[in-house]
């Protein structure tokens, strides 16, 4: 449906840019992708990773330094309005729709720039409104809309000519918690009733995890994991205990340490305001034992112990972490 | 097909627009009519008034810059909106959404221009008939005017092209384009590029607007025939000048357009 090869974007090497001698910032390094028929797929990344980059690439708005990348077979840069015709979008920012238009003249002016005409889009436009509830809101001005219902309404617009794949760049951006959890509801509906391809940018964890079939991790320009998204989020539900005991002479600390080390290999101590916290990243009882035996043993002065679930943020920070860290300092300046 | 759909929805949007800005466009009608008088009265004043040759030209002179100006009026729509609705879309969000249309960004600005052309006509068919009120000149039109005037504004548009094209780099073309407005105001619509001659008579015959205005001139004033002004020329240069303009705006702007793409700064502002 929607496949990416080695697609890499540099910004700072246009003609104007060199002339005002513009830093170069790598946005993306070899990006492969390939996003399947029906499924909804989420772009994780932190800010600046180049998601935006990637999307507007997918609509035509920024040319690859290199790459190819087709969308229903279209290729992107030889077969650009083919390739065009086969997806809506809508970008960061609620202002994808005319304000001063209604909404019905948002629809009926993009679906003609869609080259849609007549009865068909008459019809579409019927149907829209009313799947989308905008039916005693169709000629009511984008302004006068509230923050989410525009950003149901720039939805709806980058549907109107029924696309086979819908481009999503922060959909939930800027959304209160109710607003935002109607786009996902909707964009939810969309895929699932009408077989749309969704791709979607987000930070929000949760709106990934309840959407998205697979994720791409994305830091720096770099793929750092592509996978089902069940699987990323599954170390999520993973409990951990942390301990927290008094603040130990560094000694005795040391001596915690090694001892922790030989029957808990996985537990991280760390030190915070006068006491210590010792994290054990383990379901396993018997580990848990071994812990407070130990901290027993030690004389520690036991302050409280709790479990914890790790929650998804976590995990999309591990992945980012690692990747980082694998790559070592610096990184996004070409 | 969709080149027409979008032609259409474009137009028709302008439409839709342009009549929210009826207020400002009867304003402009005021001011343009107040610039004209104070060019009449300029004009007037350096020529004598006493002998009967004499006012017999001032009518002559009159007649010469009421042309002028009036395609002038539709060189500015040109120049001020092309560039200007690029910008103005930019900062509304928009431009982007436009930018994926069915068809290239080339014809969904066509859309725009010809939009703009129907508002423009509609705009100085109320504006001429005040001028010519207030001026006292007479004019009769005859119908070879029209499809001149629609040459002019190929070319005029060509330049619009380039002005577009350079808001999508530069963003801000309002300076830019009040100059060329200018310069096409004195050198275009009111210098007789036959009399000045030299530098300024080429100068003038290469922008734009002036080979249109010369030969809608020659209609209007001498009663000339457009046949007669095939073989002296005039319509040639006009032919040709609009086609180089046309051709080398659409390149400009194509240029623009992926230097733009590369820069990524499509509907940044
Ligand atoms: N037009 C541009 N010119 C120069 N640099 C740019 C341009 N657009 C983006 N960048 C840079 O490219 C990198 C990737 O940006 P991009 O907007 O794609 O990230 P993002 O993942 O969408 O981030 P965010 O979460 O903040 O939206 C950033 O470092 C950004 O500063
Ligand atoms: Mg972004």
């Amino acid at each position: 449906m929607v496949v990416v090869s080695d697609i890499t974007k540099v910004y700072g090497q246009d003609a104007v840019s060199r002339l005002i001698r513009r830093r170069l910032v790598k946005a993306l390094d070899r990006v492969s992708l390939e996003i399947r028929g029906g499924e909804v797929f989420g772009l994780l990344g932190p800010n600046g990773a180049g998601k935006t980059t990637l999307i507007k690439i997918l609509c035509g708005l920024v040319l690859p330094d290199g790459g190819t990348a087709t969308i229903c077979g279209f290729d992107i840069l030889r077969q650009r309005t083919r390739a065009l015709a086969c997806l809506g979008a809508v970008l960061e920012g609620n202002r994808n729709v005319y304000w001063r238009l209604t909404v019905k003249e948002n629809l009926t002016y993009f679906g003609h720039l869609k080259g849609w005409i007549g009865r068909r889009l008459k019809r579409r436009i019927a149907w829209l409104l009313d799947y989308f509830g905008f039916k005693d809101l169709a000629r009511e001005p984008a302004a006068n809309l509230s923050r989410g219902w525009q950003q149901r309404l720039a939805i709806c617009v980058a549907l109107v000519n029924d696309p086979p794949i819908l481009l999503l760049d922060e959909p939930t951006l800027g959304l209160d918690v109710e607003s935002a959890r109607s786009v996902r509801d909707l964009v939810q509906r969309v895929a699932a009733d009408q077989g749309k391809t969704v791709i979607l940018s987000t930070h929000h964890m949760e709106l990934a995890r309840h959407l998205c079939r697979r994720v791409a991790v994305i830091d720096r320009g770099r793929v750092l994991t592509c996978s089902d998204a069940h699987a990323l989020f599954q170390g999520a539900s993973t409990q951990s205990y942390r301990a927290r005991v008094a603040e130990l002479p560094p000694e005795a600390l040391e001596r915690l340490r090694v001892r922790l080390g030989s029957v808990a290999p996985k537990a991280v101590i760390g030190t915070d305001d006068h006491e210590v916290v010792i994290t054990l990243p383990d379901v396993r009882w018997e580990s848990l034992f071994d812990m407070l035996s130990l901290l027993r043993d030690e004389g520690c002065n036991f302050l409280s112990l709790s479990r914890g679930e790790s929650d998804l943020d976590e995990v999309f920070l591990d992945v980012v972490r690692a990747g980082r860290e694998a790559d070592g300092p610096g990184g996004s300046g070409a | 097909m969709n080149v027409l759909t979008v032609l259409w929805a474009e137009t028709y949007k302008e439409l839709i627009e342009s009549r929210r800005y009826t207020l400002n466009l009867a304003l402009s009608i005021i001011v343009q009519t107040i610039i004209f008088m104070g060019i009449l009265f300029l004009a007037v004043s350096f020529s004598p008034i006493r002998t009967p040759e004499a006012v017999a030209r001032t009518a002559e002179v009159k007649s010469f810059l009421l042309i002028g100006y009036i395609v002038w009026t539709f060189a500015m729509f040109a120049v001020n909106n092309m560039g200007q609705d690029v910008t103005t879309e930019m900062v509304l969000g928009t431009f982007e959404q436009k930018y994926m249309a069915s068809v290239s960004p080339v014809v969904v600005l066509a859309g725009r221009a010809l939009g703009n052309v129907v508002v423009s006509v509609i705009y100085t068919g109320v504006l001429l008939p005040v001028l010519i009120l207030i001026s006292g000149v007479r004019l009769s039109i005859p119908w070879t005017v029209f499809p001149v005037l629609g040459v002019t504004l190929v070319g005029l548009y060509g330049l619009g092209y380039i002005l577009a094209g350079m808001a999508l780099l530069f963003k801000r073309v309002g300076q830019a384009s009040y100059a060329v407005q200018l310069v096409l105001l004195f050198f275009g619509g009111f210098t007789n590029p036959g009399e000045a001659g030299g530098v300024v008579g080429g100068f003038s015959r290469a922008l734009p607007l002036t080979p249109g205005v010369e030969v809608i001139r020659s209609l209007v004033l001498d009663g000339a025939r457009l046949g007669s002004l095939v073989s002296t020329g005039a319509v040639t240069r006009l032919l040709v000048n609009a086609a180089a303009y046309l051709a080398v705006g659409l390149a400009v702007f194509c240029l623009c357009d992926r230097v733009a793409r590369r820069r990524g700064c499509i509907g940044k502002y």
